[in-house]
């Protein structure tokens, strides 16, 4: 009988252990260390990254009707290279990731699902070194890599469920489809540009920001160094941003667990000075502007 | 407790313990190379490399590492750089950049196939979006930027500084 009852309770208890996971889960997912454990590690398939991919087009083509290209081809190129040195050593081998340099005043950087990653004017003149730029560019890079915009809207990939909601969506030929596919890039651009993703979405970028930088060779205090500056601009009123004293806290700590806190890489102090002072070639659009009424804007 | 109640116990202890005391996943590395390293950090013994889609049953997570057996020792990969699938080609990512690449004035006659291939006219889909711009022109210039693997190793081997 006592068999029995014993028996009995390992069952009760087995049946009940799935909610207690779940519920410890929950628990963590406001703690970034402990939701980066646990994160949801879909499986994607090659139809995924390509629906993907279209989507990520569309919302970048919106973020460009809003923000102007800089005609700095030179930057252009120099901002290319530190993102793909990065893009080397991560998790997307499928993605041809675009670094973009977008003219604006405000300090901020955002990326598309698929790979676009924008860096605003004003973001560069604030950094001092190559290590601060590739701590920005691979912050974005893990959005990407995490699909942080993909899952936010909840969009899953083919071998997840019997219909993907990413085919159903971005290859769906009725009108209905097209109207939920505008819908999800309207949805998409207003948590890039104006609502930002989840507090725990941006730590987990900052953390495997640091840890992709040293990897690649550059030293991981760039990111902090930067976003220490950027705190005490802003004064935390970044609206896409966590407050910054907890974010730079939380990063030290990531940082000091992982082994990377006291590393001594590469700043490229000096190519970054140097790829910051090329003169951008004469853009006929600024010769117009200058003679217009208005003067120049931020956005288009 | 009758004795079909006592199978009936066993057989759902036994199925349950079976579903959730083994939590272990296959991986797959992503990059073209990546280091074990001996502990969760990059200042640790390094143990060995491997390269683009090698795969390894991870016998769980620590923050932002993999962890997984290599010759009998405990070995951890960044998370970063390892994902639950095989690398994918880059063939399927290019498909929708195959696009060719038309002036501004064939932009729209682009733009109103893509929208019908979703089932939408031009004007619908104008209708649907928030009157935001797109600018396709800017973003086909953006594609139409690509680093050379000689770009690539130039730069890399100019810098390494402080």
């Amino acid at each position: 009988m006592k068999l029995m009852s014993l028996v009995y309770s390992i069952a009760v208890f087995c049946a009940l252990q799935p909610q207690i996971i779940l519920a410890a889960e929950e628990s963590k997912s406001h703690d970034w260390r402990a939701r980066s454990s646990v994160v949801d590690r879909d499986t994607y398939a090659e139809s995924d990254t390509d629906e993907e991919l279209v989507f990520g087009r569309e919302i970048a083509a919106r973020i460009l009707g809003q923000y102007k290209v800089s005609g700095n081809e030179k930057l252009q190129k120099y901002v290319n290279l530190v993102g793909t040195t990065l893009t080397r050593n991560c998790s997307r081998p499928e993605l041809d990731f675009h670094f973009v340099v977008i003219e604006s005043s405000e300090i901020n950087a955002y990326s598309t699902p698929g790979g676009y990653v924008f860096v605003t004017t004003a973001a560069l003149s604030n950094m001092e070194n190559e290590a601060e730029l590739a701590g920005v560019l691979a912050h974005e890079i893990g959005h990407v890599i995490e699909r942080h915009i993909v899952k936010e809207l909840s969009l899953k990939g083919a071998e997840k469920s019997a219909v993907s909601s990413f085919a159903a969506l971005i290859g769906g030929a009725s009108k209905s489809a097209g109207i939920a596919f505008s819908q999800a890039v309207d949805k998409a651009v207003d948590i890039i540009l104006r609502d930002g993703l989840k507090k725990e979405d941006e730590m987990q970028a900052d953390s495997s920001a640091v840890l992709l930088c040293a990897i690649s060779g550059y030293d991981p205090s760039g990111l902090v160094t930067f976003l220490d500056k950027v705190g005490k601009i802003k004064s935390g009123v970044g609206a896409t941003y966590p407050v910054y004293d907890v974010r730079l806290a939380t990063l030290q700590r990531a940082m000091s667990d992982e082994g990377i806190a006291g590393m001594k890489l590469a700043l490229n102090t000096e190519r970054f000075t140097k790829a910051m002072k090329t003169e951008a070639g004469p853009n006929p659009l600024d010769i117009i502007r200058k003679v217009m009424p208005g003067g120049t804007h931020d956005q288009k | 407790m009758t004795m079909r109640r006592f199978l009936l116990a066993l057989t759902l202890c036994s199925t349950l313990f079976a579903a959730t005391a083994y939590s272990d996943e296959s991986l797959y590395v992503q990059p073209f190379r990546a280091k074990i390293y001996s502990k969760p950090s990059l200042a640790s013994e390094v143990l060995g490399q491997v390269d683009s889609g090698f795969k390894f049953v991870s016998t769980g997570r620590e923050g932002n590492w993999v962890k997984l057996v290599v010759k009998g020792k405990q070995g951890f990969i960044p998370a970063v750089q390892t994902a639950i699938n095989p690398p994918l080609g880059k063939s399927a990512a290019q498909g929708a950049e195959s696009a060719p690449k038309l002036g501004a004035r064939a932009r729209t006659a682009t733009t109103a196939v893509v929208a019908g291939m979703k089932g939408l006219t031009y004007e619908d889909r104008a209708r649907v979006t928030k009157d935001e711009l797109s600018d396709f022109e800017a973003l086909d210039k953006i594609d139409a930027l690509k680093i050379s693997p000689d770009e690539l190793k130039a730069f890399q081997l100019e810098g390494g500084k402080r």
